[in-house]
Parts: structure tokens; sequence; C-alpha cells
């Protein structure tokens, strides 16, 4: 099995938010498949060599998945974006192996 | 950097931006807008909803780096300008022949890579000699300027 690690970002940055979320990814090892994505239903992460400057601080989950389990996300014209998604129903979740949280827990 | 600094007043409770503020915004937005209706799912995204439309857009904003978490006022600002042009954007969007490739059908079965980063394990693949490494940035994608827009940058 082919592993695929990635971070998906918490919260949009609230660190508040964040922690609680945190909790039940941690518990569950699972992430929320949220409403109204650009890419199509599934939980979103980037390539974990890919995370975007600018989103380097925000509260992060580094995990591992199962790379049958992800889509890739491209463009129209097939070019490959820096991020992912695990498929799933919107509402419902989808399984990770959490490896690390990142500027969760700091103040 | 909230723009709450940069309002000029209130009505019935509500910040008014300052014109040029906005303007600068605006322009920001449609550039944003323009990029992401590039590299979206035509086909999926055609099937959501007006308010589905609207708050995917909002999501993608939030992920450009435009405004910092704690930022109240920009957001709602952000959502205004979405909404008032949304209707605009669907049209024209729709209305483009779809020639896109569903993201649930992506050309590239599997990813390869030796990935340079410390964190990432030797990926294996096969078939292609593809590299992780180099694949475009998102944000490179979208023209994506390392600074979150403030306000001041709509100031002369």
């Amino acid at each position: 099995m082919t592993l695929v690690r990635g971070i998906h970002i918490l919260a949009h940055g609230n660190k508040t938010e964040a922690r609680n979320i945190a909790v039940d990814i941690q518990q569950y090892q699972r992430l929320l498949v949220g409403q109204n994505a650009w890419h199509g239903a599934g939980a979103y992460a980037y390539y974990v060599d890919q995370l975007p400057d600018n989103l380097r601080d925000w509260p992060q989950v580094l995990f591992e998945v199962d790379g049958t389990k992800i889509i890739r996300c491209t463009t129209p014209r097939g070019t490959a974006l820096d991020f992912f998604r695990i498929p799933g129903p919107i509402g419902e979740y989808v399984s990770i192996h959490v490896i690390a949280f990142l500027h969760v827990w700091d103040d | 950097m909230s723009l709450h600094f940069f309002m000029s007043g209130t009505t019935k409770g509500q910040h008014i931006m300052e014109p040029l503020t906005r303007k600068c915004l605006e322009e920001r937005i449609f550039e944003e807008v323009q990029q992401l209706l590039a590299v979206g799912d035509s086909t999926y995204l055609q099937g959501l909803s007006r308010i589905g439309f609207i708050e995917a857009l909002e999501n993608e904003l939030r992920f450009l780096g435009l405004y910092q978490h704690d930022d109240r006022e920009t957001p709602a600002v952000i959502r205004a300008i979405v909404e008032e042009h949304a209707d605009q954007w669907r049209m024209e969007y729709l209305s483009q022949p779809d020639t896109s490739i569903s993201s649930a059908q992506p050309q590239m079965p599997q990813i390869p890579a030796e990935v340079e980063s410390p964190w990432v394990q030797k990926i294996v693949s096969t078939g292609s000699s593809f590299q992780i490494a180099k694949v475009p940035r998102y944000s490179d994608l979208l023209y994506l300027q390392g600074k979150p827009i403030t306000a001041q940058d709509g100031i002369v």
C-alpha cells in the first residue's frame, strides 16, 4: 500500500476552533467532509511538501492516508495542483492516520 | 491587519469601507476568481446552487491569504463582493463550453516521486517519471502574492 502524507488546515486558521477539531481528529483519526468545496466533495489537504508559505503558521494536522483513497486535484487541462482530496459524502468522515498537529496547542 | 481602521463611517450599525479600499479589494477578488474559475471543475461547479457557489468561492478565497483569520471586516466585504457578482460569474462560467476534465477522473492515476521533504517517505508508483516537487503550486497558478491584502493597498 502506498501512503501519502498530507497537511489539512484546521478551522481556516482559527486556533481556538482548531483545538476543538483536533480533539476529534486525534480520537477518531478522521476528517470531516465539509460543504461547498471548489473541486468536489471531500476532505482536502496539501501534499506535505507543497503547503503554501502563507499557510505554514496556521493550525494544521499532518497525516498519512492510503494513496488509493485520494484524488489529486487538477486544472481543467489536467495540470496537477498541490493538494488532493479524500472523497466522501458531505457531512461524513474519511479516515486518516494522524502523525502530528502543528500550531494547534502552542500559544 | 484589519480593515477596521479604514472604515469611514457607519450606516445602520454597519461600517462603510473607503471606496478606494473596496475598489482595490474588488479588483483583487476579480483577479483571483477568474483564476479559480479557470482551474475549477466546471461540471461539478455547475451543479452547485447559487449559495453553494458563493460559499465555495469564499472557502477558496480564505486559503489565498487575503486576510488574517481574526480579521472580521475583510471577509464580510469579500462576501458582499462575491454575492454582488456571483450571478455574473456563474452566467459567464456556465455559458462556456464544458471542456473540463473532472477532478474525479484525474489523468494521472499514480503519483510517483522522490519527495525531498524529510517528512515524506518515498512515495512509490509505476509508469511515470512525474515528480511531485516540480508540480506548480496552486498559489503560483493563482498568481498569489505573498502578503495579505490590506486597506492600505488602496490608499494613495
